[in-house]
């Protein structure tokens, strides 16, 4: 068929357009008749039929098209029922767009037409109902989330963790003060400080393949064939991924070999990988990602489609060689001179172990005087023990060491030696001594003697003295103290020493005998009724006083007491009573003048007998005149 | 300028049948041998000059292993090609050979 009879077919089942000439079915019977004759006139080139003459409603021109395009009419008849029901459309057009869209996925228009549809569409669904959307997502942020929140926290903590560790050393003052100089927080002084670490690899490997797209060392970083590392590292990535079900998404993003960490970023089409040594920031996983969706947004297809051919990825070099120069090298501290802090840190530790060489020293020697202290004091107290053994009178019990203090107990006659005493003569303090001591009276002659000499107090003129189990007593004394002292010699306990007396002489066979029987020979004479002396009785005043003065002389030489009584007499004329007084007074009158002569009046005393001690007991004149006298007395006492 | 082209070859066969020894033949290796048994591949790299280009053949040599299930498929992801080995003196590492031929097919 030709052309210009196709389109005249193609005309003839055009949908009905309302001419007068076209019949229900949309033919134009008119046109068909003059087809018809035109196809008659190329068969019989005779022929003269006019396509006017055809009847519009001859069954023949019917049949004929039914032979013709009958089947076309009734495919275009169910096409045209598919293409106007909308609901025949759609499925139609979903059961070949899969396929149709799979084949013009190359074609780049596809996509930015259906780009609006699919915004609106995407639109309008979220409006619609946002759970769908998040859904959608959800298997892709959560993930991303929940990493960067954990990375989140890393970073926090290893910021805490560094701080905390050396908040209180003398290096975190040190940087205390570089924060507080230059204006920024203590975590990131901190981490300036602690973080050092390199970049020494920086891998871009392509995801699919697991081959090297690009690969940057830094300087002096040693490492293997970069493809054969990266290929393996994609191995070892599929191993882990394989090994551990729940893991099929993901891959092994740190590697940790000693100081060295291999921190993997996985992208889209491609992963980064980089080899860091040292202590590395948590935020260097961010920048490591940065670079990454650069190169996805700058080389999306390209690294979609890669096959081997890395020749074209040369400018990628210049985003890796970026983290490469990642790093954070030790602060190098200020021009560094003559250690002083060290030196001054060495010093005060030589200084600080000289000081406790020092006291160990010190303390060596103190303890060393110590014992030599300790034994020296135990010499002085067994001196002192020996000393007090030897007393008489003293009877140690018990030796010994209490509470620091020296203990010692015994039985201690009261007149044997003050311990006390000797404690100090022995140059010990007494305050570290604790005595005990009972009193008990030894037989010792020493103790006796000393017991007779405080009880007897002799006489100066007598010496008690000890002659091997006697006591001796000699010299003179007056005859009381003899009687006393032989009354103490009979109490002296048995099996002790006795008292011998024979020694001792009464005073009175002395001279001191001798003066008290001058004086008593003496009397001293009154007239009748007078009580001054008679005339011509100075002289024998005058005796008498030398007499009684060298009698108080030698009594107080001889240690006893010369007591002269002088009494006055009266004769028997007169009053009795009277006579008594005038006795007194003559007594009292001769008292007062041997006074005067210089005799100590102390030594004279005096009483009245009145007439009741006659010298002659005859009533005449003579013996009145006898009796009419003041006599003499002499007693020698001991001294009180 | 020549191009440097990068192509992933898997070395495939039963266990025993020489596939390392092979490998052996044409590349020294950098990585020892024990990754074979610990991680199931060791890889090693053959540099081809061709006239007008470079191919560097990375091979992965991996774990033979008689039982076609343990064969990791995700080794073989993205490989520009496999070099199936077999001895000869030992029919049934052939039939090895085959199985994985199928199984590599299959999920490609």
């Amino acid at each position: 068929m030709s052309t210009s009879a196709a389109a005249t077919l193609e005309s003839l089942v055009r949908p009905f357009s309302g001419d007068a000439a076209s019949d229900r079915a949309g033919i134009d019977r008119q046109a068909l008749a003059g087809l018809l004759v035109q196809l008659a006139r190329s068969v019989e080139p005779q022929s003269v039929a006019e396509p006017s003459g055809v009847s519009a409603i001859d069954p023949r021109l019917e049949q004929l098209r039914t032979l013709l395009v009958g089947h076309e009419i009734e495919v275009l008849s169910r096409l045209s029922e598919v293409v106007e029901d909308p609901e025949q459309l759609a499925g139609a057009v979903g059961r070949v767009l899969p396929t149709a869209i799979a084949l013009a996925t190359s074609d780049a228009r596809l996509g930015q037409a259906l780009a609006p549809a699919l915004a609106k569409a995407t639109q309008s669904s979220i409006r619609h109902d946002p759970r769908t959307l998040v859904n959608i997502l959800y298997p892709l942020i959560v993930p991303a989330i929940r990493k960067s929140i954990g990375e989140t926290i890393d970073e926090t903590f290893q910021s805490l963790n560094e701080s905390l560790k050396h908040s209180l050393t003398w290096r975190g003052l040190r940087w205390h003060w570089e924060a507080w100089r230059t204006g920024t927080s203590f975590a990131e002084v901190v981490l300036k400080h602690t973080l050092v670490y390199q970049v020494e690899h920086v891998f871009l490997i392509h995801r699919h393949t697991g081959l090297l797209i690009s690969h940057v060392a830094a300087e002096n970083a040693a490492g293997q064939d970069p493809q054969l590392v990266s290929s393996m590292l994609v191995a070892i990535q599929d191993f882990v991924r394989d090994s551990f079900s729940g893991a099929e998404q993901q891959g092994l993003d740190t590697v940790r070999l000693g100081e060295l960490w291999l921190w993997s970023e996985p992208g889209a089409f491609a992963t980064l990988v980089a080899v860091i040594r040292g202590n590395p920031p948590e935020g260097l996983h961010e920048q490591l990602r940065s670079v990454l969706s650069r190169i996805h947004d700058e080389r999306p297809h390209a690294l979609e489609s890669f096959d081997g051919d890395s020749s074209s990825f040369a400018d990628v070099e210049a985003h890796l060689s970026e983290c490469a120069a990642l790093g954070q090298r030790a602060p190098r501290t200020a021009e560094r001179g003559f250690p002083w802090l060290v030196a001054l840190a060495g010093l005060i530790l030589m200084a600080l172990a000289g000081l406790g060489g020092f006291r160990w020293w010190q303390n060596e020697r103190a303890w060393e005087h110590e014992q030599e202290l300790q034994q020296a004091e135990q010499r002085i107290w067994d001196g002192y023990i020996t000393q007090l053994q030897a007393q008489p009178g003293i009877v140690i019990t018990e030796v010994g060491r209490r509470d620091g203090k020296f203990v010692v107990a015994g039985l201690r006659d009261p007149l044997a030696a003050d311990p006390q005493l000797l404690l100090s003569q022995a140059g010990i303090d007494p305050t570290g001594v604790v005595g005990h001591w009972q009193p008990y009276q030894g037989l010792d002659p020493v103790f006796v003697l000393k017991r007779l000499q405080a009880s007897l107090d002799p006489p100066p003129t007598v010496t008690l003295t000890v002659e091997g189990d006697h006591i001796v007593a000699q010299g003179s004394a007056p005859s009381t103290w003899i009687e006393r002292a032989r009354l103490a010699g009979q109490m002296l306990p048995a099996g002790g020493p006795s008292l011998d007396l024979s020694g001792v002489r009464d005073v009175y066979e002395g001279a001191i005998g001798k003066l008290s029987e001058a004086i008593r020979s003496h009397a001293i004479h009154f007239n009748f009724n007078e009580s001054l002396p008679a005339a011509g009785q100075d002289a024998v005043l005058d005796q008498l006083a030398r007499e009684l003065s060298d009698l108080a002389s030698l009594a107080s030489t001889m240690g006893v007491a010369a007591r002269v009584t002088l009494t006055g007499h009266s004769d028997d004329a007169g009053n009795g009573t009277f006579n008594l007084s005038l006795s007194l007074a003559r007594a009292e009158a001769v008292r007062a003048l041997l006074k005067k002569r210089g005799v100590d009046p102390d030594m004279l005393a005096v009483r009245g007998a009145g007439p009741l001690e006659p010298l002659e007991a005859a009533s005449s004149e003579e013996a009145r005149s006898a009796n009419r006298r003041v006599s003499f007395k002499v007693g020698i006492e001991e001294r009180r | 300028m020549t191009v440097t082209l990068q192509k992933k070859i898997c070395m495939l066969g039963g266990f025993s049948v020489g596939k390392t020894s092979l490998v052996k033949r044409f590349v020294e290796s950098v990585f020892s041998e024990t990754y074979l048994t610990t991680v199931g591949v060791k890889i090693d790299k053959k540099t081809v000059d061709l006239s007008d280009r470079i191919v560097n053949l990375i091979l992965w040599d991996l774990a033979g292993e008689d039982d076609i299930s343990s064969l990791r498929m995700s080794y073989l992801r993205g490989s520009a090609g496999y070099v199936l080995v077999a001895d000869g003196t030992r029919p049934s590492t052939l039939e090895v050979a085959l199985s994985q031929r199928r199984r590599v097919e299959a999920d490609s």
